[in-house]
């Protein structure tokens, strides 16, 4: 069985969207993703719009109420209701942010995790104890962030120390990365290249803000910039090529636009499948032994 | 106590609090303030998108800057404890039962505008049950009559469907709306009555015909064998069934 949960370039889906992706197919767009705090307990005209769209494409949940490293208790209730909604709907597998969102009360939007040991050690606990409520990995995403409060160790330690020490599975934004790398002066390509292969589930793609030259913001509200296709591009060459999703959130245009970028990663991903194919049979090239 | 807690925690504490008070907590002391502004900013606006959406006459009503102050408020002292943003609405109308301080240049009614706003998003997203099996034709008074999927009635002591920056300051008057969402999922709202209100409720347990559920109301409010009080109510349900709020009676 492949380990990645989905195939293809996929888009995620939002309100807005229902009704203008309704005549795109499955092979126009391969899987589609939600936040599941926005559609649990939603019937009505809504519920049964959704339904129409996850009886005809494969679904992943990205959520964002998780809170996984909140100093808050894991909400236990929440997390079986995640599990069922993806039982109700078939859903594929469940993303979250390496980030929290909480403290004494929701937020409703996402916070950097101190990088320490103790974190480390807490936020692992946290993930194993969602993985025994799914029965499956929890897959997490690394995450954008424009601070980096209380940090003792590189964002890209955390990162590996919270997969192995949880032992769960890892959704790659190369967006953030890049968004990072600026915001805090890294190379965004050392960083990729220390990312473990084995462990990444599918990848987002998604564009973002220039606040100021050295300040960008994850808006999910502008195309793709070169520099993050660029890195997508060198991601595939490091780790093979791996599903890999848009995220569009604001002024989001039309579905030719949108549908433009999702080729794009297709594009991509053939370049790359059809290079994969040459080094197999000539050259035994290395993106054939990264394939699980 | 708080030298107990793990650094990291400390730090989330810092971090966490000065987003959502950053009048009285201060900034993390690694942070620098343009750095913080970003995160301040999107909390924020993020929150305020939501009160926004769904508060919309409330929000015009009392102004921007009041109604940014009151989200601010709300931002910095609720404790949030639903993790859904479409309940986000929900948490501010607790705020505003349980937290909410009101200066004298507030309207009275303002919980009562929220809540009529908050109602018309919940009737539109709420899951309904499945719609038992009904025929539209059947007599309402012999047949126990089927209710739309979604059907809430609230009285308010306020007019608070006809609150707008053209009518901001109505007289108090008892006011009792019925909600509904019909089966081609639109919402409605109807004017309805204490006596209607009774009516209703004695139609959604689902176990009384027509007949029994008029008799049952007369005979709580002192009008058993009253014809005319008889005939008002057989004049509701077929109201409510050309409104859509009474689909037909139990097939």
């Amino acid at each position: 069985m492949s380990r990645f949960p989905v195939k293809g370039a996929g888009l995620g889906l939002r309100r807005t969207l229902l009704g203008p992706l309704s005549s795109v197919t499955p092979d126009d767009v391969n899987f589609m993703e939600v936040a599941p705090e926005n559609w649990i307990g939603v019937g009505g005209r809504l519920g049964k719009q959704f339904r129409s769209y996850t009886e005809r494409f494969d679904f992943m949940c990205h959520g964002l109420s998780l809170s996984i490293g909140s100093p808050d208790p894991l909400d236990v209730e929440f997390v079986k209701q995640v599990r069922d909604f993806m039982r109700e709907h078939g859903i594929k597998g469940y993303s979250e942010h390496l980030s929290y969102c909480s403290n004494e009360g929701h937020m409703y939007d996402l916070m950097p995790i101190p990088f320490t040991e103790e974190a480390v050690k807490y936020v692992a606990a946290r993930i194993r104890q969602v993985q025994d409520i799914i029965e499956q990995p929890l897959i997490i995403e690394n995450v954008s962030a424009y601070a980096q409060p209380g940090k003792q160790m590189e964002e890209i330690e955390f990162l590996k120390a919270v997969l192995a020490e949880a032992d769960c599975r890892l959704l790659l934004d190369v967006n953030n990365v890049f968004v990072n790398s600026t915001n805090h002066g890294f190379d965004a390509k050392r960083y990729l290249e220390q990312v473990p292969t084995e462990r990444i589930s599918y990848i987002h793609i998604a564009g973002h803000y220039d606040e100021a030259e050295d300040l960008l913001v994850d808006t999910h509200g502008t195309t793709v910039k070169d520099d993050v296709w660029d890195l997508l591009r060198f991601t595939y060459d490091n780790h093979g090529v791996i599903p890999t999703l848009l995220e569009r959130d604001f002024n989001i245009p039309s579905v030719e636009e949108l549908m433009s970028e999702v080729n794009q990663i297709k594009a991509i991903q053939q370049d790359f499948g059809a290079q994969k194919i040459l080094n197999s049979e000539g050259l035994g090239g290395k993106s054939e032994q990264r394939i699980a | 106590m708080s030298n107990e807690l793990p650094d990291f925690i400390q730090h989330q504490h810092a971090f966490a609090n000065h987003i959502k008070d950053p009048e009285n907590k201060p900034r993390p002391e690694d942070v620098d303030d343009r750095h913080m502004a970003v995160y301040r900013d999107l909390f924020f606006k993020n929150v305020m998108s939501f009160l926004d959406g769904t508060f919309p006459v409330l929000a015009e009503i009392i102004g921007a800057h009041r109604w940014q102050q009151i989200g601010r408020d709300f931002f910095a002292r609720h404790h949030n404890v639903s993790p859904y943003f479409l309940e986000i609405s929900q948490e501010f109308l607790s705020y505003l039962e349980n937290e909410f301080q009101p200066l004298d240049s507030d309207p009275v009614y303002i919980y009562e505008l929220a809540h009529y706003e908050w109602l018309e998003l919940f009737v539109d997203v709420e899951p309904a049950d499945e719609v038992a099996a009904f025929d539209a034709n059947k007599d309402l008074l012999a047949f126990k009559p089927v209710l739309a999927p979604v059907v809430e009635g609230f009285i308010y002591q306020y007019p608070v469907h006809q609150i707008s920056t053209a009518n901001p300051n109505p007289e108090a008057q008892q006011t009792a709306l019925i909600v509904y969402r019909s089966r081609e999922d639109e919402v409605g709202f109807a004017a309805s009555n204490p006596f209607t209100m009774q009516l209703l409720a004695l139609l959604k347990e689902g176990r009384y015909s027509g007949h029994q559920c008029i008799e049952a109301l007369l005979e709580a409010n002192g009008y058993a064998g009253n014809e005319a009080a008889y005939q008002g109510g057989v004049a509701i349900l077929n109201q409510w069934q050309s409104l859509g709020i009474i689909l037909g009676a139990a097939a």
